[in-house]
């Protein structure tokens, strides 16, 4: 008895087998053309031993769409891909496509591992979604009885709670990105940096700016925070920003953000004449089912010209254009400058723990 | 005259007498000085307001902060009529933070600050960017003060404004939140005593009977051979969105700023060789990890 169990013993440390079975989800598994398909692998089987090699590939339909060497867990962003370059990232038809997603490991002396497995996700009509983007223009109400036609700024609502469309999610924020650009009345633009615009401003004001100054990307692009808020990159937190969370829809939280931006006269800097503001604004997912993924983007834009009547600016267009789409690679770049500046660690999608089932 | 020489004379006075019209309009209600505001007995104080208001600079609102008698129900709307044109009331609009004092501390808030000549002149200061009003209806007329203040009258307010309503722990705490938001707050803060101290956290884990709550409790223990002087400040610097629950302010002077902090002993001091041991709680809505440092500061100044 004792033999064997110490044959068996042998058996379990010398011949490599794989680990536990793999699984994978697309999230949410409905939803529209513009909707970001989150497809997340984790957990797929390997081998023990030395110089090891492995690749996970994923297929919709019949067409190759990504591939990763290793098997280590990761998620894409399956209306993102462009496998032939046509730059149609997100137009997948509606109708119910297959992800098949086949990976292998192969480990030296003699271990070799593969496992397919697939499931399906619905592109549907962009109608049965319905846009979970509620934004209304607040007027300037300066003074009384005067109307100036001016824009005082846009409260932003966002409520995922169409039919399909959008992961459970427990904890839904917005996140904004601002870039600062400074027209002359003969010269190009420019960017502006906080610094310059606060340099009239109380010290403690200055201090924030040079902060905000570092946290700006080379493409002009910094996370839009106050100061004195907690240090977490979502709008949705902190004392200036009442109801914010005005509840929970079904199936998600929902998320709320009046932002009116305001230039005074002196934060004007050299012959500057206007000071133009671009903003994007996105809906991520921080905590439950759906946690890391970016719901929907909106993009808008301010200006306000020197020694105009009012201290508030406009839009240069309405409405904002609001989308299901995912964040920009310049506002991903700057969420993720300032998350490296303070150490913070933007949630991310989880390696699922089930899900999938053999392939037909 | 021909008819086009006419009608453009009637379109040049049409708009003249337009401009004139607007800018009658555009003119704020007169405004009242500050020594009416002093001369005031403890039950007028009853319908008071205080308002504070942002005007610089910014890309998202700083919500208005309105102050008013326990019991009162305050009307931001009255403040309107008084507004001066050419100065944005943008974050009035988006809401108020409304807290509640007692009439002898809005007694107190109105005595300190009239010891402040470049808040009481009632003037605009050149880059003033918060607003600072008194509104009262007492005896059925309406009376209202402002000051929009700059970066030296402004951190002095609120160093009064904190030195009257401080012992009211809602007021406080709001007027700092708002006064940190605004740039404003005194710049002195409390000593770094971090080198004088352990601090000792333990149990902190989820609370099966509160649901996304985690608690604990903190020892901060003086292992210096000096008294640490009172206020003694434990800051706690949580990552990601947990928050701890019943703080008594949030960091604005002391680094990192925006966390928030508790007051462990307010008078007196420290002890060598004395430990303060105090219950903690959290929310953690992404419930990650929780995970928190603590700092310790001491003495005079804002946190």
């Amino acid at each position: 008895m004792y033999r064997f169990f110490l044959l068996a013993c042998v058996f379990v440390y010398l011949v490599p087998i794989p680990a536990r079975a793999g699984a994978i989800s697309v999230s949410p598994n409905s939803g529209s053309m513009g909707t970001p398909f989150i497809l997340s692998v984790g957990g797929w089987s390997r081998c023990t031993g030395s110089g090891c090699v492995g690749q996970i590939t994923v297929q919709i339909g019949n067409r190759f769409v990504y591939s990763q060497p290793g098997v280590e867990p990761f998620s894409v962003d399956l209306s993102q891909l462009d496998p032939d370059g046509g730059g149609c990232a997100s137009c997948l038809p509606n109708g119910t496509h297959t992800v098949r997603v086949e990976g292998f490991h192969e480990c030296a002396p003699s271990c070799q591992v593969s496992e397919i497995l697939c499931t399906t996700f619905t592109v549907v009509d962009s109608s049965a979604i319905g846009d979970p983007w509620d934004l209304s223009e607040r007027a300037l109400n300066n003074t009384p009885g005067v109307d100036f036609g001016k824009t005082a700024g846009v409260l932003f609502r966002f409520f995922p709670d169409g039919p399909a469309g959008f992961p459970a999610c427990d904890s839904v924020h917005l996140v904004q990105v601002v870039r600062e650009t400074g027209l002359y009345h003969v010269s190009p633009s420019r960017p502006l940096t906080a610094a310059e615009q606060t340099a009239h401003s109380a010290p403690a004001l200055r201090v924030w700016a040079d902060s905000l100054d570092a946290w700006t990307t080379p493409a002009g692009y910094h996370i839009d925070i106050s100061r004195g808020r907690p240090e977490v990159p979502y709008q949705t937190v902190g004392r200036p920003y009442f109801f914010s969370k005005p509840g929970r829809s079904s199936p998600s939280d929902t998320a709320r953000v009046l932002d009116a931006p305001t230039r005074l006269d002196q934060a004007y800097p050299d012959s500057v004449v206007a000071i133009l503001l671009d903003f994007e604004i996105s809906a991520f997912c921080a905590a439950g089912a759906g946690r890391g993924q970016y719901l929907g983007r909106a993009i808008w834009q301010w200006n306000r010209t020197k020694g105009a009547p009012t201290n508030a600016g406009e839009l240069t267009s309405w409405p904002p254009l609001g989308s299901l789409g995912a964040p920009t690679t310049a506002f991903q770049d700057a969420v993720e400058r300032w998350a490296q500046h303070k150490g913070f660690k933007i949630p991310e999608v989880a390696a699922p723990r089930s899900g999938g089932t053999t392939c037909p | 005259m021909s008819m086009m020489q006419l009608r453009n004379r009637c379109l040049t006075v049409g708009l003249v007498v337009s401009l004139a019209l607007a800018g009658r309009v555009g003119s704020a209600e007169t405004l009242s000085p500050y020594s009416d505001f002093q001369a005031m007995s403890l039950s007028e104080l009853a319908t008071l307001q205080v308002k504070l208001t942002f005007m610089g600079n910014q890309t998202a609102v700083l919500g208005t902060l309105l102050l008013s008698a326990t019991g009162s129900t305050p009307d931001p709307a009255l403040f309107t009529p008084f507004r001066r044109s050419g100065h944005t009331y943008v974050n009035d609009d988006f809401g108020q933070q409304r807290v509640a004092a007692s009439v002898q501390e809005l007694k107190a808030l109105i005595d300190e600050v009239g010891t402040l000549p470049g808040v009481t002149d009632g003037d605009v200061d050149a880059g003033g960017y918060l607003s600072f009003s008194l509104l009262n209806t007492a005896g059925g007329t309406t009376k209202a003060f402002e000051a929009i203040v700059d970066s030296t009258n402004g951190p002095a307010l609120f160093g009064k404004l904190l030195e009257a309503l401080g012992s009211n722990a809602q007021v406080a705490r709001a007027l700092m939140d708002f006064g940190c938001a605004a740039g404003s707050l005194p710049a002195a803060s409390p000593s770094d005593v971090q080198s004088q101290v352990q601090v000792k956290a333990s149990g902190l884990r989820a609370d099966r009977t509160t649901p996304g709550e985690y608690g604990g409790k903190v020892r901060v223990s003086n292992t210096s051979g000096t008294t640490i002087a009172a206020p003694l400040f434990l800051i706690v610097v949580v990552h990601a969105d947990a928050n701890l629950l019943d703080a008594d302010g949030r960091t604005c002077n002391i680094e990192p700023p925006g966390h928030p902090f508790m007051i462990l002993r307010s008078s007196g001091g420290l002890a060598p060789g004395a430990f303060i041991e105090r219950p903690l709680r959290f929310t953690n809505p992404s419930k990650s990890k929780l995970n928190v440092e603590f700092k310790v500061h001491a003495g005079p100044g804002t946190p």
